[in-house]
């Protein structure tokens, strides 16, 4: 065999180093997949080499090899997967009526009277002036308040302003931003290893929790919005007519008695703001109170209240907030603790002070916008601490759970925007281990059934096939670990399809070669004829997969996302593999052996 | 067929067949198989899982011998969530009935957060009936309505967008003759997978959407091989007959159509009975597909071929001179790779 790789030419170099190069990258990348995960090394905690993995392999493994992995879908490993939606659109609105709500405080110290905003589904903002002569000083209040509305046209006494597209557009992004980030901070303060949380549409965001199984306690504590306020209750209808207004309003909206939810009191509230039942600067709000039945719990009753329609203080300013327990009036009971910064501190004082002097002195905490509890104020407290109490609604030790979750939301802050579950999964441990084993095993199968027929079909240029083969496995795999690809069930069902459909360019290759020698070729000519005709067969049956794989991107399911990449990189890979690198070999043993094939 | 290890040849050197004598009993088989389908599709109804109706989904795993669909359906009624619909999977490879998916549908005016609890309250009472050491909450679902309707329709646009694209390829990359076939290959395999996964009552799920653009994917695959090779007969032999040279370009392409299919069958069926669960529906899915997918590209995409220039040729169309084109393409040098026999008579 001496001299036995000479006079190739450069071509079979080029070739030969290439391939050699993938098999490189191919090993690379995919090896660390296998050494487990590097969080859960033992690692040095003292002296210079804090950090470093205590064992030599491991520290090794850590500074040679790339440390991108193939990540396991959750149907691998087990887990939740939670689709949120976030509603934008109440926040914007929510926001612009905040602003109008300013404006008009402003405005009206200037002596420009206002009354009745309305913010319509497509944002456009009206309110009716006074005196429409003012206009241009108004617009200038609301201007400063808000970047989102731009001053319109005043028609009789309706002043209107139009929103500006792209500034809603921006804003609306950075609330998907915000609640992103509030919920990966609760996630790290739950303490779940990996966890993926990543935005899907415009606004929707996925949220992925590996090995977690408490479905309900996950869906608590990441779709808590924990928008929480403080507002003074009112005294100017009495508490005992405001039952008879709120049914009053639900025969006029034919809204059900049983709907309590804040969406609906919102509307029925802003009915008796209209009619004049109640004050426009008021609002209406019920005390929900639950008790526990089974495994869920049952609404018992409702208080309502009649509070401000803004409020002065809220959630973000609270310092701290932790779950203690309380026997405050002789009742023991689970309580969240609150500590305001100095700012937030000063506002409960003065809001506090305001109540001790206005009938019924009361104020109200508000979580989402459900009033949690009404309290009595006698006089200032200006300490800056309060206290949320968490209800009969279920057992103590649930309570005491409940509290602490409360206490993670409100200290990691508020969503800017309500979230609502639209999808959920659970997979549970086991059956993640098992369908690993599964498509171990299937794969594994598979391999060995396309390897012994192509050997018995095509002999050495079968076995060269096989090598591509299995180089091409390696390589979608080593693609997978750098792209920090998910790997799920079907993205397995994609592997064994592409090995199975891999060996398919060489069985072209070779019987074009094939029907090269019974043309009359001698075996080194039908093998470069074979290789040259065949490309362009190749080319085309490659593409137009790839056209089916390139939609299947693109249609944007994230469990099939998984199987469309592995597709994907799969004929790339396969084009590269079932061409090139069994050209190099196969010319090698046309060129350098003896070893005869299809004669 | 040549039978020595490592080179076995299903189909002898310069072996031509027939193929296309048999295309009107072929073209029949087809209409009917697809009208099948169709006919299955419209009166049983496509069976759609959650993914795009909505509602939750449990998977369980139940240990105790001999509890069946019924003694679950029991369960699910003592429970009092409303309808609860019990169905076997993931059995034919193992033939054993011992996991079960529970179906809930979202109630109407209620919001979707009320299946969550009903899912709670059944998984309860089928653990408390049948022990709870007994049963395995595989995975639970929850899918909202709205979102499911989305997926149904991101779905079909999907596969609809694929065949366009194909469509679009197969017309630049050779010529208008072939192109029809392809597509109508396409949703011939489309349509007879459909048909027999709605006929055994297997659920339509995203991971169905993939399975059937794979199809698609695979199905091209396969008629842009025997197509190339008529092209390539055509440049060859301008002057020979289409019938002829559709008929040689099958026969010559055959020996790779039988190993790939049978590589790729392999496969799928190592998951169909290994892979248990969702891969199952999956691989049989793919594996009908193929099978259709191999069989189509015969007798669905080439006598369309042979349809098509019939058509184009009395609207006054003519094939650019072959002959130009070939020697534009190839070397001066080029040997045929195949020297075709005369046909007899």
């Amino acid at each position: 065999m001496k001299g036995s790789f000479t006079n190739l030419p450069i071509l079979w170099w080029v070739k030969a180093a290439l391939t050699l190069l993938a098999l490189l990258f191919g090993v690379l990348f995919t090896l660390p997949t296998f050494f487990g995960d590097p969080a859960t090394w033992p690692r040095v905690e003292e002296g210079p080499d804090k950090g470093q993995p205590v064992g030599a392999f491991h520290r090794f493994v850590e500074s040679t090899l790339p440390s991108s992995r193939i990540n396991l879908g959750l149907d691998l490993k087990g887990g939740l997967h939670l689709l949120f939606e976030v509603d934008v659109e109440q926040s914007v609105k929510d926001s612009l009526s905040r602003a109008m709500s300013r404006a008009r405080d402003l405005a009206d110290k200037d002596g420009i009277k206002t009354s009745d905003v309305k913010v319509a589904a497509d944002y456009t903002t009206t309110v009716v002036l006074a005196d429409p002569s003012k206009k241009e000083a108004f617009a200038k209040h609301v201007t400063d308040q808000t970047y989102l509305l731009a001053a319109g046209d005043v028609t009789g006494n309706v002043f209107s302003f139009s929103p500006s597209r792209t500034r809603i557009d921006e804003y609306e992004a950075q609330i998907l931003t915000q609640a992103i980030n509030t919920i990966r901070n609760r996630i790290d303060q739950f303490g779940v290893a990996e966890p993926n949380i990543f935005q899907q549409g415009a606004s929707r965001i996925v949220v992925q929790l590996p090995g977690s199984q408490d479905l309900e306690r996950a869906k608590q504590l990441i779709g808590n919005t924990a928008q929480l306020d403080f507002r003074m209750v009112l005294g100017d209808v009495p508490q005992v007519e405001l039952d008879g207004l709120l049914k009053e309003a639900r025969t006029a909206l034919s809204v059900p008695e049983d709907d309590t939810t804040p969406a609906a009191v919102r509307k029925l509230s802003e009915w008796l703001r209209e009619q004049k039942k109640i004050p426009t600067t008021a609002t209406v709000m019920l005390q929900r109170n639950f008790e526990k039945e089974g495994v869920t719990s049952k609404l018992v009753g409702t208080v309502p209240y009649l509070v401000e329609a803004q409020a002065k203080l809220t959630g973000d300013l609270l310092d701290s907030a932790s779950a203690e327990q309380s026997a405050e009036n002789f009742i023991p009971q689970t309580v969240v603790a609150m500590n305001f910064g100095p700012q937030g501190g000063k506002l409960f004082g003065d809001l506090t002070t305001e109540a001790s002097k206005k009938a019924p002195n009361q104020i109200a905490i508000i979580l989402d916008d459900n009033i949690n509890s009404a309290p009595s104020v006698n006089g200032p407290i200006l300490g800056g601490k309060a206290t949320i109490t968490m209800g009969r609604r279920s057992s103590p030790e649930v309570q005491a759970q409940e509290a602490q979750d409360l206490a993670l939301v409100l200290r990691s802050g508020a969503l800017p925007a309500a979230v609502k579950v639209v999808e959920e999964r659970q997979v549970g441990p086991s059956e993640g281990a098992e369908n690993i084993r599964k498509g171990v095993v299937s794969s594994g199968i598979a391999a060995v059934i396309v390897v012994v027929f192509m050997l018995f079909v095509y002999g050495v240029s079968g076995m060269v096939a096989n090598v591509a083969m299995l180089l091409n496995v390696l390589l979608i795999l080593a693609f997978m670990a750098a792209f920090g690809a998910t790997l799920t069930l079907p993205g397995i069902a994609g592997i064994v399809l592409t090995m199975a459909v891999a060996v398919d360019g060489n069985v072209i290759i070779n019987e074009r070669i094939r029907e090269e020698v019974r043309a009359g070729n001698t075996s080194k000519v039908a093998f470069y004829k074979g290789y040259n005709h065949s490309f362009g067969t190749l080319v085309d049956a490659h593409i137009t997969s790839a056209v089916a794989a390139f939609v299947l991107l693109l249609y944007g399911n994230p469990a099939v996302k998984g199987f469309a990449v592995t597709l994907m990189v799969g004929i790339v890979a396969t084009l590269f593999t079932s061409y090139y690198v069994t050209e190099v070999i196969g010319q090698w043993l046309v060129e350098k052996t003896r070893i005869r094939r299809f004669m | 067929m040549k039978f020595r290890f490592g080179n076995v040849e299903f189909f002898p050197p310069h072996w031509s067949f027939d193929f296309m004598k048999f295309k009107k009993i072929s073209i029949g088989i087809s209409v009917l198989l697809s009208v099948l389908s169709l006919v299955i599709i419209a009166t049983k109804g496509v069976n759609y899982s959650i993914d795009f109706l909505g509602g939750a989904e449990i998977a369980l795993s139940v240990k105790k011998q001999g509890v069946g669909r019924d003694d679950l359906e029991k369960v699910a009624e003592d429970a009092g969530v409303g309808d609860v619909e019990v169905t076997t999977y993931g059995n034919l490879g193992t033939s054993a009935d011992s996991e079960f998916l529970m179906r809930l549908q979202h109630e109407k005016d209620k919001p979707d957060a009320e299946t969550a609890k009903r899912v709670e309250i059944l998984v309860a009472k089928v653990k408390a009936t049948l022990g709870a050491e007994n049963v395995e909450v595989k995975s639970v679902a929850n899918i909202s309505g709205k979102i499911g309707a989305e997926e149904e329709r991101k779905g079909y646009l999907a596969l609809l967008l694929a065949c366009v694209g194909i469509l679009i390829y197969i017309g630049f990359r050779f010529d208008p003759r072939f192109a029809p076939g392809a597509v109508l290959c396409l949703a011939h395999d489309v349509l007879i997978a459909l048909g027999f996964m709605t006929l055994m009552g297997r659920p339509f799920s995203t991971a169905s959407i993939a399975a059937f653009l794979t199809i698609v994917g695979y199905s091209i695959n396969d008629t842009v091989i025997v197509y190339d090779r008529i092209r390539e007969t055509q440049l060859i032999h301008p002057r020979q007959d289409i019938t002829t040279t559709i008929n040689n370009s099958i026969s010559q392409t055959m020996n790779r159509t039988v190993l790939t299919a049978s590589t790729g069958l392999f496969g799928l069926l190592v998951l169909v009975l290994l892979g248990g669960g969702a891969i199952e529906d999956f691989a049989l899915t793919m594996l009908v597909g193929i099978l259709v997918g191999t069989y189509s590209s015969i007798y669905v995409a080439a006598p369309l071929t042979i349809v098509m220039e019939g058509w184009l040729r009395k609207m006054g169309w003519e094939p650019k001179d072959p002959s130009l084109k070939a020697k534009a393409l190839k070397d001066p040098n080029f040997i045929p790779p195949v020297v075709l026999k005369k046909r007899k008579g």
